[in-house]
């Protein structure tokens, strides 16, 4: 026991007392004020409290990114370490039993992390004074939830990641396959999250259970609390919670037991002897060295010796990345796992069971895609300190052979591992579509755009590769370069998911719309955007990838300014005006991207967007209360030119007018362009206009105000510009444009879309909280308007359509007549019976399908390669 | 052929000077640099051979600025390392292979001779298909030497060389390096005194980062002749002996300490006059600083 207490104290007085362990602990104090931020977003309910329990049981049970970093860089080295510095020869033959020694260094893993961990329990008692939220939303400090949650999740979570990593060094002697166990660790719990979100089907029970931190459990029992409990209950240890609880700390026991009883010094030290592997010389006779003259050589190191090298030093790292059954193994894995999460997730992701054509098989990279670009960043980590690892660089770094040879070739390596790991997932998701039954929807297209190029697939691989070619030049540390290069990445998906970053400009890699694919629109409007983003981080990433070979740390203590000095040679002068042009094109394109995000495409961020509309609130509240005429017939003709994303429109408005009014207020769609407003042929006089809201107020003819019947005449234009990041913009893009009519005529009089519904938002941004979203049963009015418009009853008009030649158009109505018209299509659409006013119209290439059903014409208008559900349709009607 | 090293100083981030305005020539030849763990050789020796930026002073050889130019000498450099690892999965005859295309051997034909006469000459071919994860020391150390000599360099460094070797790869050792000198300006940076008598032809001894002594190892040795005088004592009046004469080292012989003692004059007593040797100047030396 002395001995064991001995290894504990003198374990946890080396880790303990260090700068890294103080890094740790405040990661975590971060982790907790992050996470709570992002938990508390969650919850829709504005009483539940930024310090709520029940947020805080779900941030321990979630453990977080960083602990999980932590824990994979900390634990496996404290058994491992006496076999990695070699001085497992003299600690073993100490006179300890191989079993306290165990138990020591076990103990010592599980309470340095038990220590440090403690920062989260900080963090949250530092919430209300982390300004990551306005007093209000805090309650009092819970100390008893925040040691019951710390204790019922973060502590037997730490015992069973020490337990797999501790069982994971033991039975396989490899350091490495600690970082793997808590990965897999990872991707399980992500999986079961993951699919407990997207309603879990018939296998809620088992996502419960499978997550081996207890985070889906513990997402569940929140999601079933009342704001109150929320606020201030305990989490009790039964139902789920308990089952989870107890199942886990059973595995982590067993693990432990398994590894304690495998380890012993004689089998563990094995591996740092390698006694197998040595070769004995036979001839030892050799005191006398043979005189063999050295054949004479011609040395060239022309331009293109180097580039031959180049191209055979790429083969060769490629190949050693992929030969060896490691690789083998982990690529196994991850197949198994895409083809697991395709056979029983993606099938149900949407409402049900899907057809297997070939965008289901990919959605996968979007979860996969993370661990995918995780695991290359770490692969090409250790490849560019493969020579440092294995110390053979001061042999390498004095070899007449410049760094951008030998750097670059492992980069292109880490290139050919990319596409080596695309290539697999492109066959393993067509077996997988040809197994479920989909071979007559193979879309080899599909396959290549979704995972060949930038939506979370090989190019995105290749541009966080050159990051991490970078953080290594620059730090020239080799766990510093995965801790910076992951981290960032890290940071960067979870600020998004938390929504705490939403510009994706400053998301590097990242572009927009990759999940948004329909059959019938591609990735259609988003594409532009995503595209030209892709270029804009190309361009960086080329920056990253040749100031990597500027800065490469070439041998050891060499100096910041010749590193940075132009007269470095390491990177061709050329090369340093190539990179000097791609941060150029970098800056031009950052440029151009701000100007169609932020001025052309109306980017505005969610929180200013909440500002604008509590803004609109308190500023046009009054006009609520205003007479306002409704839409009474409308006649629209409207010329759709997908291409461009335009449409020029002529509406003749019929609008009642009851109460008599003398200002006519409209509420204008983003990108509309008025080109003229009469009434009775007169143009209306402006007296408003509001370009921030886009609103404008009209006097109205003193003659007309009185009239039963406003006769209006609006010409206009809406033609989107710029790149969206998040907006559909659905009613004109280049195929399948569907869209209201409302996305076109302004509403009349006030607004009531544009007000904020919840009263979270409502109260920070100072308007009066709402007691109810749903009109009262007693409200007839207000009922009404739940399928009512407020600026429209019911409506009688027709729709004249147009569209490019090629697409057909359609739209609210009985159709009269199409035709082609000077190389357009045109429809004539009557709506002679008064309508509820949510009429649609739309253009895409369609294929007409039309019959008859009861005596009543159909037309079923579908893509022609998507004959999926026409049948369905039929037998339906 | 010339290295000319001038007021090179390094100091440390953490402040311990490794270099203080070093300056030597060497010329062709077999070159000792002999000095104590930690005296500065291999920050020396890493700094000759590009791996790390002195803060002042400067390095020419053949005409070549080292430091301005590292990528012109790597051309001609062969460089042994104090330590060094190798890549597990390969063979020797794969590394030398790649490293002989690195060195600028692109006739396949010339690598391939080029790498078999050396496999040869370090005795390693029997054993040149084996990986070199399970290389003995010794073997490893030859594998080291192969690699430096390829391509014909100029000026090869070979840093520590015979430390950790057994008496007969040492031997072994001494046969090859023997053999370098004729064509090319060889260092040889050790702390064991042997290797530099049994192989250099110029030498010298660096102490806390400074140079402080050079010439030819017999010279140094001929300088003490007639100044060296030894004596078998008990060990326990070692101290006496400290204070009573200059006790430049000791040393046990037959299970008596037998002690080494400067002095212009035979001291009185049992004294014996002792023939000097390089050991004795290194001891003498050390003494001193």
């Amino acid at each position: 026991m002395r001995i064991i207490l001995s290894i504990i104290q003198s374990e946890l007085k080396q880790r303990l007392f260090s700068w890294v362990s103080l890094i740790f602990f405040l990661m975590l104090v971060f982790q907790a004020i992050w996470y709570a931020k992002g938990s508390f977003d969650y919850f829709a309910n504005e009483q539940v409290l930024m310090n709520a329990p029940s947020i805080i049981y779900r941030n321990y049970a979630s453990m977080g990114m960083l602990m999980i970093i932590i824990i994979a860089i900390s634990t496996g080295a404290v058994l491992y370490k006496d076999i990695q510095y070699k001085s497992a020869q003299w600690t073993y033959a100490m006179p300890i039993n191989d079993k306290h020694f165990f138990i020591g260094r076990f103990s010592a893993a599980f309470l340095y992390l038990v220590i440090i961990s403690t920062g989260l329990v900080i963090g949250h008692l530092l919430l209300p004074y982390s300004g990551i939220g306005e007093a209000v939303r805090f309650g009092s400090t819970p100390f008893g939830q925040i040691i019951h949650g710390w204790l019922l999740f973060t502590v037997p979570n730490l015992l069973f990641y020490v337990a797999i990593v501790f069982f994971a060094v033991v039975f396989t002697r490899r350091i490495a396959t600690s970082y793997l166990a808590v990965f897999v660790v990872v991707i399980i719990f992500l999986i079961a999250q993951t699919s407990y979100e997207t309603g879990g089907g018939n296998n809620l029970l088992a996502y419960l259970i499978v997550d081996p931190g207890g985070y889906v459990a513990a997402q569940n029992y929140t999601d079933l609390q009342t704001p109150l409990e929320k606020n201030t209950a305990y989490f009790e240890l039964s139902g789920y919670i308990l089952t989870n609880r107890l199942l886990w700390l059973g595995v982590a026991i067993l693990l432990s037991f398994l590894a304690y009883f495998k380890f012993s010094f004689k089998y563990f030290i094995q591996v740092g002897t390698n006694q197998s592997k040595k070769i004995s010389e036979e001839n030892r006779n050799l005191s006398v060295l043979p005189s063999v003259k050295l054949p004479r050589v011609a040395k060239q190191f022309q331009l293109t010796n180097f580039l031959t090298k180049l191209w055979s030093l790429s083969k060769l790292e490629f190949l050693n990345i992929v030969r060896p059954t490691s690789f083998k193994i982990i690529l196994g894995i991850i197949l198994l796992m895409i083809f697991l999460q395709n056979v029983t997730w993606n099938a149900t992701y949407y409402i049900g069971k899907e057809v297997p054509i070939s965008s289901n098989m990919t959605f996968f990279r979007l979860q996969w895609g993370v661990f995918v670009t995780m695991l290359v960043m770490i692969w090409a980590g250790e490849l560019f300190f493969k020579d440092k690892t294995v110390n053979i660089w001061q042999i390498t770094d004095t070899l007449p052979v410049p760094i951008w040879v030998t750097q670059l070739s492992r980069f292109v390596a880490i290139i050919g591992l990319a596409f080596v790991l695309s290539l697999s997932f492109i066959a393993i998701s067509i077996f997988t579509q040809i197994l479920l039954g989909g071979a007559a929807y193979i879309d080899l297209g599909r396959f290549a755009e979704d995972l060949l190029l930038h939506r979370w697939a090989f190019l995105n691989f290749i541009l966080w590769a050159s990051w991490v070619f970078f953080v290594a030049a620059l730090s020239g540390k080799r766990i510093l370069t995965h801790i910076l290069g992951v981290g960032t990445f890290l940071f960067l998906i979870v600020s998004f998911d938390l929504g705490i970053l939403e510009d994706l400009r400053v998301g590097f890699g990242f572009t927009p719309g990759i999940e948004d694919y329909s059959e019938m629109s591609g990735y259609g409007i988003f594409q532009q955007g995503a595209t030209w983003f892709f270029f804009l981080w190309l361009s960086l990433g080329a920056v990253f990838t040749m100031a990597g070979i500027w800065l490469w740390k070439r041998g050891s203590e060499k100096k910041w300014r010749n590193r940075i000095s132009f007269t470095n040679k390491q990177l061709h002068p050329l090369s340093k005006v190539v990179l000097a042009m791609s941060f150029s094109v970098f800056i031009v394109l950052m440029s151009f991207v701000s100007k169609n995000v932020y001025q052309n495409g109306n980017f505005t961020p969610e929180a200013e967007e909440e500002r604008l509309d509590a803004l609109y609130e308190k500023k046009y509240k009054y006009i609520e209360a205003k007479p306002q005429p409704k839409y009474s017939k409308v006649d629209l003709k409207i010329d759709l030119f997908p291409s461009i994303r335009k449409a020029t429109f002529e509406a003749n408005l019929i609008l009642e007018n009851r109460l008599g009014i003398d200002t006519l207020y409209l509420n204008w769609k983003d990108f509309v362009a008025v080109k003229s407003l009469t009434m009775d042929g007169k143009a209306l006089q402006l007296v408003k206009e509001d370009n921030v809201q886009n609103l404008t107020a009209y006097l109205v003819p003193s003659k007309n105000r009185k009239d039963r019947l406003l006769n209006l005449n609006l010409k206009a234009e809406k033609q989107y510009v710029g790149f969206t990041q998040n907006e559909f913009q659905a009613d004109i893009t280049y195929q399948g444009s569907f869209g209201s009519v409302q996305d076109f005529l302004p509403v009349i009089g006030y607004d009531s879309n544009k007000e904020l519904l919840e009263n979270r938002k409502r109260e920070e941004q100072g308007i009066k909280k709402l007691t109810s979203r749903k009109a009262g049963i007693d409200n007839a009015m207000g009922l009404s308007q739940n399928t009512f418009t407020t600026d429209a009853d019911l409506v009688t008009g027709s729709i004249t359509i147009s569209t490019k030649k090629g697409q057909i158009p359609f739209a609210a109505g009985q159709l009269l007549k199409m035709e082609e018209q000077a190389k357009r299509t045109v429809a004539y659409y009557a709506i002679k019976t008064p309508q509820v006013f949510n009429w649609h119209l739309g253009s895409s290439d369609y294929q007409r399908l039309t019959g008859k059903a009861n005596k009543t014409a159909y037309t079923i208008l579908h893509k022609p390669s998507h004959t999926l559900n026409v049948e369905k349709y039929k037998d339906d009607l | 052929m010339q290295l000319e090293i001038k007021n090179l100083s390094k100091k440390y981030s953490n402040g311990v000077q490794a270099l203080d305005n070093v300056s030597l020539t060497i010329e062709r030849g077999m070159f000792g640099l002999l000095g104590q763990n930690g005296a500065g050789k291999s920050t020396l020796m890493r700094t000759i051979a590009t791996l790390q930026d002195p803060d002042s002073g400067s390095v020419h050889f053949n005409g070549i600025d080292v430091l301005k130019q590292p990528e012109v000498l790597r051309k001609t450099l062969g460089y042994l390392p104090q330590e060094f690892g190798v890549y597990p999965n390969v063979t020797a005859e794969e590394l030398l292979f790649h490293i002989a295309d690195m060195k600028g051997i692109v006739q396949k034909g010339e690598r391939k001779d080029t790498v078999e006469a050396l496999l040869q000459k370090v005795n390693l071919y029997e054993v040149r298909n084996k990986r070199l994860d399970g290389y003995s020391g010794g073997m490893k150390q030859r594998f080291g030497i192969a690699q430096a000599l390829i391509g014909s360099p100029e000026l090869i460094i070979v840093d520590e060389p015979t430390a950790g070797l057994d008496p007969m790869e040492r031997n072994r050792f001494y046969n090859l390096l023997s053999e370098l000198g004729e064509n090319a300006v060889v260092i040889l940076s050790t702390h064991i005194v042997e290797d530099v008598s049994t192989l250099c032809t110029d030498m010298a001894i660096i102490g806390k980062g400074k140079v402080v002594l050079t010439g030819k190892p017999s010279e140094i040795e001929e300088a003490l002749r007639g100044k060296l005088y030894e004596v078998p004592i008990d060990k326990k009046m070692l101290a006496e002996y400290q204070e009573k004469y200059k006790v430049i080292s000791h040393r046990f012989f037959a299970g008596r300490m037998m002690i080494t003692v400067l002095a212009d004059d035979a001291p009185a007593g049992e004294f014996d006059a002792k023939a000097p040797s390089l050991e004795d100047a290194y001891f003498k030396i050390l003494s001193e600083n």
